[in-house]
């Protein structure tokens, strides 16, 4: 086996050479307004809009600030262009059911010209009505129905009265009625004793005449009510037909105006025969019981105008496309709707002015964007939106009344047909949670939106990047980029992508790199950003986060956190992990340690049994035991007991990328051959003793680097990392020149054998025809010292060795 | 009898059992506290009530229900009492709403002779009450008919003035007989009464004949006279003349001296 070569400085940092770049600023170039390389995204939202259909919404996921809103929101605006503007929505009162407001549907723009018409109609009611009814006409029409009753009654009664004055009676009013009393010859009420003195025929020719006419005036009164009636009715009549004429053609010319619109046409003569029926409550002045009045029908003039209002809930006078809405806060509230309450009198009032629209009625006809961690994060707002697209009707439904927190009168809204495309927006976690644990989820959202993290860097894609670089600032109105810049810019994004052949596309990082490098080159009075420029905004971008990176070298520096970069010591390796601080990650050497002694193969990883080793880690750690065991101990019992642990670790380790590292302690450990410490070691390995691919492996390389440099380089220093991770290098320029000077080494390791040479300078071995390890090989050792721990176990078991051994019982 | 503008020092209100007595009492309660002057009530027991009563054959027809019962003397007796505490009740609640001072005094007798026997002195005399066999209206307030007659006396003007505050105070329309055998007549006595109408008031101006009782009752009889308001002549002092006036009114007769 060839030991590993240094690799060349050529392969640690993929270059853009600015001169290749055919333009001597982004002024010159052809912004790009989309995305790059999210075509298998932006053919899905494509895919999306344009399919008929339930469920096509559309789930967009990625990783955040990859512009995947700028960019939904972007082509929704223009898919919008190409649609009609939907319709107005109108809530008016339902005169059936007033708890049921009736939803209306009209063309763009003409519910507020319905909501004008009725505004202006309520106010011609407030005045011509009671004129109608302050008229003389009705006046007279009025004393006319009474005076005919009145002289009804009066000729009925005057003919009783002439009868009675015919029998010398005289008719008189009592406190609470009529009674006829016999007059004497001067005119008075007979007196009693006078009647008394009367003969019995005249006393019985009186007391005859008067029952008489008592009966007749009975049979007349009795009918006095019916005839009031039967006026009541006249006068009802009346007044239904002066209604109807001082409304009717106030309502008609509305109509006339909305004759294309059946159902507006249809609730104008609600209307109108509500008015007819309800005059009385036009007439009277006191405001009355006016705030409940979808509800109880209300009362006074105030009240019953209020009726007629109409609640414009959705306006598209000024929309000329489809809408696209987007909420930063969906509640179930915000969505769906919601019916407003008033306290009135200590108590809660609505009514169907009260109802107010939600994003999905805004959206109707169009789309609505919609943050998914948000939505999941508001009570019931998914349900809300899961239920509507199921249901394809918008129906306003408070969760108050739902869950019974609020006892009082409420409405039940006609439901509006839906019509809508969701598209949520959120990381791609949240999209395999729900479609692995929601079953609607897969129904409703069947389109995914998936956006990519990085380009490929090909030979075309330094100049759409350029493109898309000058896309963005001219959207953000940036200083144009000098070829350099743009050079520089696509360095960095091939580095933020952890891959020399790739260019990340994280569209608020780059935002914000060229709007600072915009800011430092303002502050030099550059008049066009230059490399310099975006080199100080990275810079500056580290300096601003590096506090803790900083305390952690000075540490390592001081000796406080044990690390070697020097010497030779058994059992130990520098292992490397990455600290991630959300903007910024660094890479952190760690010293780890491994002990052997006899034991019965169990290997204990400390970080485990402490509780700080996570599942990928403990896994990596038992993939050593078993690479152990098959290497060394095929036909044997692996008769060691060992542990690992990261030195001065004190929070959890997560992760495989250091179980190269540890295998190596652990085979240093066993063959106790020491390994160099001016090496520090990254990847993981499978039970074959492959080297894999780790993350971070920039990061780690430059955190090992600036220990090292901090010391001083000692020509001998590097670090091995997967073979596979070799062309993810994009490392600083100061690593590089390191390299190229020869003051520092980066080794791409296959196997760990490959490693085992590095790390130890003796051959690892391969086995020979026998299947024996060369004895002078860090395998060969190993073996050799692990067949002499079996052997001492063996003896452990069998104190009794020797002769007495063949006569021992078998167990 | 003297009556002014500004105040009137007596204004005497004489009621009998009937709901109209009620109605004028409101009125007449109305009329003082707008002229700051003391109201003087006179409550009239029918004695023809009583009477009746003591027949054998004596029986009441409900007004309402057009049931009859037996009339007896106590029952009347009793029936009037409470009518006397319901007089007391309306005028006590306007004493408190109106700041006025009143004296009620309780007669038996007929109602139209006790009424012209106790007006002597009185700057306003209103009579409440319901003659004849006619069922009593129910005419809202808000659309009775105020009349009066203007001759252009000076007894005619203060009527005048007093029909045109009760009308001013509810937003009533006035109507005026103008009694004038000459059209010339006429005009001048119809500039008259516009003049001291003025503009806030409704005012429409009827000819009549005469200012005789006959003229008076065939100009409101069938027009739904809920208030009228006359300058008390020496054709209006005797109880005939009052019957008859009172037997064609749906409200309040006033008569200003």
């Amino acid at each position: 086996m060839t030991r590993p070569q240094p690799l060349p400085p050529e392969s640690l940092y993929r270059r853009c050479v600015p001169d290749e770049l055919p333009f001597e600023s982004t002024d010159e170039l052809t912004p790009l307004d989309e995305l790059v390389g999210q075509d298998r995204a932006l053919e899905s939202v494509r895919f999306a809009t344009g399919i008929d259909g339930d469920g096509f919404n559309i789930y967009a996921l990625g990783t955040p600030g990859t512009g995947k809103f700028t960019m939904v929101q972007r082509m929704l605006a223009k898919e919008a262009e190409q649609r009609p503007t939907p319709p107005d929505w109108c809530y008016v009162y339902n005169f059936d059911e007033p708890h049921k407001p009736t939803a209306l549907r009209l063309p763009p723009g003409r519910g507020a010209k319905l909501r004008a018409d009725m505004d202006q109609l309520i106010e011609d009611l407030g005045n011509a009505i009671p004129a109608a009814f302050d008229s003389e006409e009705y006046r007279s029409r009025v004393e006319e129905l009474e005076q005919e009753l009145g002289e009804r009654r009066d000729t009925t009664l005057a003919d009783i009265a002439q009868q009675a004055k015919e029998h010398h009676i005289q008719f008189i009013h009592t406190p609470t009625g009529f009674a006829f009393a016999p007059l004497d010859k001067d005119g008075e009420v007979i007196r009693p004793d006078n009647f008394e003195r009367l003969s019995k025929s005249e006393r019985e020719r009186i007391q005859h005449s008067v029952e008489e006419l008592q009966k007749q005036l009975q049979r007349a009164v009795r009918q006095f009510p019916q005839w009031q009636k039967e006026m009541r009715e006249k006068v009802k009549e009346l007044d239904r037909e002066f209604a109807s004429f001082a409304a009717g053609h106030l309502i008609e010319v509305i109509q006339q105006r909305h004759a294309d619109l059946p159902d507006v046409v249809a609730y104008l003569e609600a209307v109108e025969r509500n008015i007819v029926d309800n005059i009385k409550e036009f007439r009277s002045e006191g405001e009355g019981p006016g705030v409940i009045l979808g509800l109880t029908g209300g009362g006074g003039k105030a009240a019953a105008l209020h009726r007629y209002r109409v609640n414009v809930l959705i306006d598209h006078t000024d929309l000329s496309a489809a809408p696209v809405i987007y909420q930063d806060l969906p509640t179930h509230a915000s969505l769906i709707g919601r019916c407003e309450y008033q306290a009135h009198m200590g108590t809660l009032t609505t009514d169907f002015t009260l109802i107010k629209p939600g994003d999905l009625h805004r959206a109707n006809g169009g789309y609505l964007i919609l943050d998914v961690h948000e939505l999941l994060m508001q009570p019931f707002a998914y349900d809300a939106i899961k239920r509507a697209l199921r249901s394809r009707e918008l129906r306003i439904e408070s969760l108050e009344k739902r869950f019974g927190l609020i006892s009082t009168v409420s409405l039940e809204p006609q439901p509006i047909p839906l019509d809508v495309k969701v598209v949520l927006i959120g990381e791609r976690m949240l999209y395999y949670l729900l479609s692995h644990y929601d079953p609607d989820f897969r129904d409703l959202f069947k389109v995914a939106a998936d956006f990519e993290d990085a380009i490929d860097r090909d030979d075309s894609a330094a100049m759409v990047f350029a493109r898309f670089i000058a896309g963005i600032l001219k959207e953000k109105g940036l200083r144009a980029l000098e070829q350099g810049a743009v050079a520089r810019v696509i360095e960095h994004s091939a580095r933020l992508s952890e891959d020399a052949d790739k260019l990340s596309v994280h569209l608020r990082s780059l935002s914000d790199l060229l709007r600072e490098a915009d800011y430092w080159a303002g502050d030099v009075q550059h008049t066009r950003t230059t490399r310099e420029d975006v080199q100080r905004a990275i810079d500056a971008q580290i300096r601003r986060s590096d506090r803790v990176r900083e305390r952690l070298y000075e540490n390592i520096q001081k000796n406080t956190i044990k690390i070697d970069t020097a010497g030779t010591k058994v059992g130990q390796i520098n292992g490397l992990s990455v600290i991630d601080l959300g903007t910024f990650s660094f890479g952190q050497p760690s010293r780890i340690t491994a002990t052997t002694r006899l034991g019965d193969g169990k290997l204990m990883d400390i970080e485990r049994e402490t509780e700080l080793g996570g599942s990928i880690h403990t896994k990596g750690v038992l993939i050593l035991s078993n690479f152990l065991a098959a290497r060394y101990a095929k036909e044997q019992p692996l008769s060691l007991s060992a542990s690992l642990v990261f030195e001065q670790s004190y929070g959890m380790v997560e992760g495989d990328s250091a179980s190269l590292a540890e295998l190596c302690a652990l085979i240093s450990a066993i063959a106790d051959v020491p390994i160099v410490q001016s090496f520090a070691v990254t990847g993981s390995v499978n039970q074959l003793g492959e080297v894999q691919a780790i993350g971070g492996v920039n990061q780690k390389i430059e955190g090992f680097f600036d220990i090292c440099r901090e010391r001083g380089l000692t020509d001998d220093q590097g670090v091995l990392i997967p073979a596979s991770n070799a062309r993810h290098l994009m490392l600083r320029t100061d690593v590089v020149e390191a390299v190229r000077e020869g003051k520092f080494a980066i080794y791409a390791v296959e196997t760990v054998d490959e490693a085992l040479e590095l790390l130890t300078g003796l051959p690892a071995g391969e086995r020979d025809e026998e299947g024996r390890f060369p004895e002078d090989s860090v395998n060969g050792r190993a073996e050799l010292r692990l067949s002499a721990l079996t052997e001492l176990r063996q003896q452990f078991a069998h104190p009794e060795t020797g002769e007495d051994e063949t006569e021992g019982e078998e167990v | 009898m003297a009556a002014t503008e500004q105040s009137l020092h007596r204004i005497l209100v004489v009621v009998d059992a009937s709901p109209a007595g009620l109605a004028a009492l409101e009125t007449a309660a109305a009329l003082a506290a707008r002229r700051s002057a003391q109201l003087e009530t006179l409550f009239v027991e029918d004695v023809n009530l009583f009477h009746l009563a003591e027949l054998p054959f004596a029986r009441e027809l409900d007004r309402t229900s057009g049931r009859d019962r037996p009339m007896s003397e106590p029952q009347v007796a009793q029936t009037l009492n409470l009518f006397a505490q319901r007089v007391r009740r309306v005028l006590d609640t306007a004493t408190q709403n109106l700041k006025i001072r009143y004296s009620l005094r309780i007669v038996r007798g007929h109602y139209v002779a006790e009424a012209i026997e106790a007006s002597s002195g009185a700057d306003v005399l209103l009579l409440g009450c319901i003659r004849g066999l006619r069922y009593p209206r129910r005419t809202p307030a808000s659309r009775r008919a105020v009349w009066t007659l203007y001759d252009g006396s000076e007894a005619a003007s203060r009527a005048l003035e007093l029909a045109r505050d009760a009308c001013r105070a509810d937003h009533l329309p006035l109507n005026v007989l103008i009694p004038a055998p000459r059209p010339a007549q006429a005009g001048t006595l119809s500039a008259q009464a516009r003049q001291i109408v003025g503009d806030e008031v409704a005012v429409r101006l009827f000819d009549v004949a005469s200012a005789d009782i006959d003229g008076i009752r065939n100009a409101v009889k069938s027009r739904d006279c809920g208030l009228l308001v006359l300058p008390q002549g020496d054709s209006l002092r005797t109880p005939a003349a009052a019957e008859a006036l009172l037997e064609v009114l749906n409200g309040p007769l006033v008569l200003v001296a």
